[in-house]
């Protein structure tokens, strides 16, 4: 009776949980399809320019400097192994923009650099496809060998439907991570696909830690 | 007493681990203090990157116009331009070829090259517009080898040797290997060129028409034993073999260039070409360059012809926007949140909780120098294996200190955590740095949560619940 009591408020629990993903991955699917995703600049493409300094510097004052006179969304890199020439990258750098740089870094190092040296480059975005593309057969590989392991494991002791179960966990727990991403407008970046990957480990640890459980709540009744 | 001594004797023991672990071990070197601990090996995204871009080659011809419009032949001085109100313009022979479908077609063959050469991880960006392609390589000894071939345009011919007739091109290629083939001399590095059916056909025919007359002997069977691909001289003896005789010859070139010039001694009816690229007695060295040429060629030739010819335009080692000030800040918030569950545990449970804190500080130490020790790359992916792996053993040490003696606990806690080892192991064998190194992480995270648990963590926990 307790058992049951248990089982039951657990599958009601999980419905809820599964009832939240579903409303939660069908805003994401909508803010996907009308606003997309919001990249780092890393991903977004935009405009670099680079400046040689001729000796080293801080990449915190380059940074200011250029958070200053470009906004907040600056990628401040150092270039070459001398590190005396720095790499700024924002969405868009204007041909002024570029010259108040300049004279910035002339002020702070006491230099003479003429800003018609530093180059305008223009940097594309990265697809979502390039970015993702070479995670995905590691995923299917090795989800495959879990659904043969949980199969050979789990299908006599359980039912046949634990393998649809486990594939719909996997894809349910990354819809949701990519719907939250897209609803909260957080930047898909060099952090994101590290977190895709844990989430998927997670998903399969979640599965077969209830199939073990189920297993041994089986074993104790009987 | 005995317990005492043994309990003192493992924290001694982890105290000193950790100690070389976090800080290393420092001996004088030249008048400084050096670390001889191995270093970490951080990947592209928190080392730095060699980012390189390759452009469309402008192949610019001046062309002279009339008051209409219409193209002028005749050449003219800059003067008579002049007096004829003619104007005179720079035209880029390739405009045709400046399409987004062939900036994309070199965007896909530039990818299967990279894979081809064993670049397991890069970054690659298309603007769309001017056709430029940005690619982010690791840093290593093959990356300058990798830039100067990336762009070759791939294209391959054998050519009637007069007439220049093209006999056989890229579209009869099937693919292209490297061979190798060793004798008393030494080892011989081949480039094996294998054809379609079609070309399988052509080369039939070819090796018919363009036979080696009775009394010469240009080529070996098959074509598999001519010297040096890449010989002037080789090629000049050939031609002057072919002026004596008449001999019909073929030429085969690679991005223009002539590899050979030559005849068949037999039809070759398997549809396959072996160039010789080199032989080297002993020296593995040599071998091994030869090899490198060889499938550098046989990665060009074999992933297609790119539909225009490219050019390497900037070439720079950019260090990596993740400053080691972030990274410090994420070794501080993971130290912060160990620090914190630890406290929990000491309080919670006391002596058994102390110990076992103890104990995963050591664990962490150990960890640490054993993915140095044990070559691991790491990436971003890595960081979040390590940080995972440090979750998964705080809570395979609470599950100790609840239920140590119940040994059917701690197999359980291993049989729930097999799919982590399935994507471990599955991780490591798959050639894309990030995946590799989370899956490296978490393959020495495992084998050293089992090992050290069962050598030092048990053990502590036991002698504490003992002496309760």
């Amino acid at each position: 009776m307790e058992k049951n009591e248990k089982f039951e408020k657990t599958k009601k629990k999980s419905t809820i949980a599964l009832l939240i993903s579903i409303v939660v991955i069908i805003i994401g699917i909508i803010i996907m399809a009308t606003k997309g995703f919001n990249f780092e600049l890393h991903y977004q493409g935009g405009k670099r320019i680079e400046v040689e300094l001729g000796q080293t510097f801080e990449v915190k004052d380059i940074e200011d400097i250029s958070k200053e006179v470009l906004g907040q969304n600056v990628s401040v890199q150092t270039v070459e192994i001398y590190k005396d020439v720095v790499s700024i990258f924002a969405q868009n750098i204007t041909e002024e923009q570029r010259n108040t740089i300049v004279t910035k870094i002339n002020e702070k190092y006491g230099l003479e650099l003429a800003s018609e040296d530093s180059k305008i480059i223009e940097v594309p975005h990265t697809h979502l496809k390039d970015i993702v593309k070479p995670y995905i057969f590691p995923l299917i590989l090795t989800t495959i060998i879990i659904l043969i392991y949980i199969g050979i494991r789990f299908i006599k002791k359980t039912s046949p439907e634990i393998l649809i179960e486990t594939v719909g966990v996997i894809a349910v727990a990354q819809a949701l991570l990519f719907s939250i991403i897209a609803i909260a407008r957080i930047p898909i970046g060099r952090w994101t696909l590290p977190l895709a990957l844990v989430v998927y480990i997670l998903s399969t640890i979640f599965c077969t830690e209830r199939l073990e459980t189920l297993i041994s709540l089986n074993k104790t009744e009987e | 007493m005995k317990k005492a001594i043994k309990i003192v004797t493992i924290l001694i023991t982890m105290i000193l681990i950790s100690m070389i672990g976090f800080f290393g071990i420092y001996v004088q070197k030249q008048n400084r203090m050096e670390n001889i601990v191995k270093g970490y090996d951080l990947a592209m995204d928190l080392n730095g990157a060699r980012v390189f871009t390759i452009k469309p080659k402008e192949d610019t011809k001046t062309v002279i116009k009339d008051t209409e419009g219409n193209v002028i032949e005749e050449e003219l001085t800059d003067e008579e331009i002049q007096e004829k109100g003619y104007t005179k313009e720079e035209v880029n022979q390739n405009q045709d070829k400046l399409t987004i479908e062939n900036y994309k077609q070199v965007e896909e063959i530039t990818i299967k090259r990279l894979k081809e050469m064993k670049v397991e991880n890069y970054e690659i960006k298309l603007n769309e517009q001017t056709g430029e392609i940005t690619i982010e390589i690791e840093e290593n000894e093959d990356t300058d080898t990798i830039i100067s071939n990336i762009a070759s345009v791939g294209k391959f011919e054998i050519s009637d040797s007069e007439t220049e007739e093209v006999l056989i091109n890229n579209d009869n290629l099937k693919e292209a290997n490297v061979l190798y083939g060793s004798d008393t001399a030494g080892t011989s590095v081949y480039l094996e060129i294998v054809f379609n059916d079609e070309g399988k056909a052509k080369l039939e025919e070819i090796s018919n028409t363009y036979k080696t007359a009775e009394e010469e002997n240009t080529v070996e069977e098959n074509a598999t034993t001519e010297e040096n691909t890449t010989t002037e001289e080789n090629t000049a003896t050939d031609e002057s073999t072919t002026e004596e005789t008449k001999q019909k010859q073929i030429t085969m070139k690679i991005d223009d260039e002539t590899i050979m010039t030559t005849s068949f001694d037999t039809p070759i009816r398997t549809g396959k070409l072996q160039l010789n690229v080199g032989k080297a007695s002993t020296d593995a060295d040599t071998v091994n360059d030869y090899a490198k040429k060889a499938s550098t060629i046989a990665t060009t030739l074999e992933n297609g012809k790119l539909p225009l010819e490219y050019e390497v335009g900037g070439n720079e080692y950019i260090f990596s926007e993740i400053t080691n000030q972030e990274i410090q800040y994420i070794v501080l918030g993971i130290a912060i949140a160990v620090a914190l569950a630890l406290i929990f545990l000491m309080i919670k449970y006391k002596m058994k909780g102390i110990l076992a804190s103890f104990s995963f500080i050591g664990f962490v130490a150990l960890y640490l120098l054993l993915i140095r020790y044990a070559n691991v790359v790491i990436s971003l992916e890595g960081i979040f294996g390590i940080a995972l792996i440090l979750i998964i053993n705080y809570i395979f040490l609470y599950t100790m200190i609840l239920r140590n003696k119940d040994k059917k606990e701690h197999i359980k806690f291993f049989l729930k955590i097999i799919p982590l080892c399935i994507s471990s192991i599955a991780f490591c064998f798959i050639e894309w740095i990030p995946v590799t190194s989370l899956g490296m992480i978490l393959f020495w995270g495992i084998i050293l949560m089992a090992v050290y648990n069962y050598a030092i963590t048990n053990p502590l926990v036991n002698m504490i619940e003992s002496k309760e």
